[in-house]
């Protein structure tokens, strides 16, 4: 009755419904990413995306619902920042060791693809987020992953670098051959790193191209106020909850 | 010189005491790196029944306070937070319900005198030759578990997730350091009682951060910190008759306080 995984399918999230203490975090969410492909989950505050991608990367199991992983599966997980303010006195080389050791040239490198090399001997306290955001995502690539799950990469960026870290993505994705599941509040900055688009509200809203989601009216009240995003969520699920019928008239496919 | 110096008397409790404090500095600065100073409080409190059981059932006073502190760590790094209640509500709950649950029960047994104040604050005077032999050969064997999983324990202490998706089982290194915080904590009952035992651990540890740059770097300022104490303590306990724990304890609280001006003025 399961379906396998396709051959080209890094990992396949199949009707996953999470909840905590009642409330209901993910339903019924399904997506795949291949290799090589760059997908964006967006949504407004509190529509589940961190706890997709902790689910993606094993960090929280959900109540229902199949992971599929690509056998060998190795997953470079980059989270928000730091939980708490970090407190072990340590520098960034030294940090990058802590899952695998690397040597002096492969930690510099890996610096060196988020313009970071100049941290290399700083301790990781003393940097400010953004910088902390850098080494955690060439801690990432360091360990050579065939999936990045990138949670707000851009957080505590300034638009500068943001603008960067969206132009280089594809590059190293096409120098790593590694897929990328992206999480991110805007759209429109992500939109030309990536290849496909969610909309998560808790429920897959719609997905597409980048253009096709971005094209779909109200997308913006999404991220304005809860009450209209409300309103734009029905907009995009005629099936089930549409206060006025069929509206298939939109380009991105609505399930 | 003192007479007391090379006495054995003072030089059986110095050893043993070094052997606590180089092991406790590295458990110590996790214990700091992970905010759970309060956690060890709560694992020495609740050992005091279990030395209290085992006062009376005839066992050795180690084994009931391991067991004690091994069941209580066991429990909370287990228990899901079900009820919402705050884990540190929990823990100070725990914390004195155990301190007093020990003394009633020491209370309860007529048959046995013993003093409540050596197991609240140590009695160094009381470890015996063998005691001395055991506790090293356990600091020995802890510290060389401690170093074969320390860069796995570091790495979870600053990213738990980053740790988990590498792969790193995070419960059973938690069960692991837990255990052996549990463990450690029943030793070092002996050299500064049952209220002193997490100064031994946290005090030394929180001095030597401020001069740290690695984690290594924390636990060798940490143990020197910690011997310091246990030295200069001892000879104060020695030279006027202080008790011994709290003269241990005093004087690493000296050494954390000048730490602790020395950084703010290096800043």
């Amino acid at each position: 009755m399961e379906q396998p995984l396709p051959p080209d399918t890094l990992i396949s999230l199949r009707a996953i419904c999470l909840s905590r203490e009642e409330q209901s975090i993910l339903e019924n969410v399904s997506l795949d990413v291949s290799r090589q492909e760059i997908l964006t989950i967006v949504g407004p505050n509190g529509a589940g995306k961190t706890s997709l991608a902790r689910v993606a990367a094993g960090l929280i199991r959900p109540q229902s619902g199949k992971i599929l992983r690509a056998p060998g599966l190795k997953i470079g997980y980059v989270p928000q920042d730091f939980p708490t303010d970090p407190t072990v006195p340590i520098s960034v080389r030294r940090f990058l060791d802590l899952p695998h050791r690397l040597n002096d040239t492969e930690a510099l490198t890996a610096l060196d693809l988020m313009s970071a090399a100049y941290l290399i001997n700083k301790p990781i306290s003393r940097i400010s987020g953004g910088e902390r955001q850098r080494v955690l995502i060439a801690m990432a690539l360091a360990s050579k992953p065939d999936l990045l799950i990138l949670d707000e990469p851009s957080k505590g960026l300034d638009p500068i670098s943001e603008n960067d870290l969206y132009a280089r993505l594809p590059d190293l994705r096409d120098r790593f051959g590694f897929g990328v599941l992206m999480i991110s509040h805007d759209l429109h900055v992500v939109m030309a790193a990536t290849d496909r688009v969610i909309c998560l509200n808790r429920h897959v809203c719609c997905q597409g191209t980048p253009q096709d989601v971005g094209a779909i009216a109200n997308f913006q009240t999404l991220f304005a106020d809860p009450e209209s995003a409300h309103l734009a969520l029905y907009h995009h699920r005629p099936h089930q909850h549409a206060p006025h019928g069929g509206d298939d008239s939109n380009h991105a496919n609505v399930d | 010189m003192p007479t007391w110096i090379d006495d054995p008397l003072f030089l059986r409790p110095l050893m043993a005491g070094l052997a606590l404090a180089i092991l406790g500095a590295p458990l110590g600065c996790l214990v700091v790196w992970r905010r759970i100073a309060f956690f060890g409080e709560t694992l020495a409190h609740v050992s005091l029944p279990g030395i209290a059981i085992a006062l009376i059932a005839g066992l050795p006073p180690f084994a009931g306070a391991a067991t004690a502190g091994l069941i209580t760590a066991l429990l909370l790094a287990l228990s899901t937070r079900q009820t919402g209640t705050g884990m540190d509500t929990v823990l100070a709950s725990l914390a004195h319900v155990g301190l007093s649950a020990g003394l009633i029960i020491l209370s309860m047994n007529g048959a046995i005198r013993f003093d409540p104040m050596s197991l609240l604050f140590g009695d160094i005077l009381a470890l015996s030759p063998s005691d001395v032999g055991w506790t090293v050969a356990a600091c020995l064997g802890g510290g060389l578990v401690l170093g074969i999983v320390w860069r796995r324990l570091v790495f979870l202490t600053l990213h738990r997730d980053l740790a988990r998706v590498s792969g790193l089982p995070d419960r059973a290194y938690d069960i692991l350091f837990l255990a052996g915080l549990a463990g450690y904590v029943a030793l070092a009952m002996k050299l500064v009682g049952v209220l002193l035992v997490t100064s031994l651990l946290v005090i030394p540890a929180a001095a030597a951060q401020p001069f740290s740059h690695t984690p290594e770097g924390a636990a060798i300022k940490s143990a020197a910190f910690a011997s310091g104490a246990v030295l200069v303590g001892l000879m104060l306990s020695f030279a006027w008759d202080w008790p011994s724990g709290p003269a241990i304890v005093a004087v690493g609280g000296i050494f954390f306080a000048a730490g602790q001006l020395a950084a703010t003025r290096h800043r």
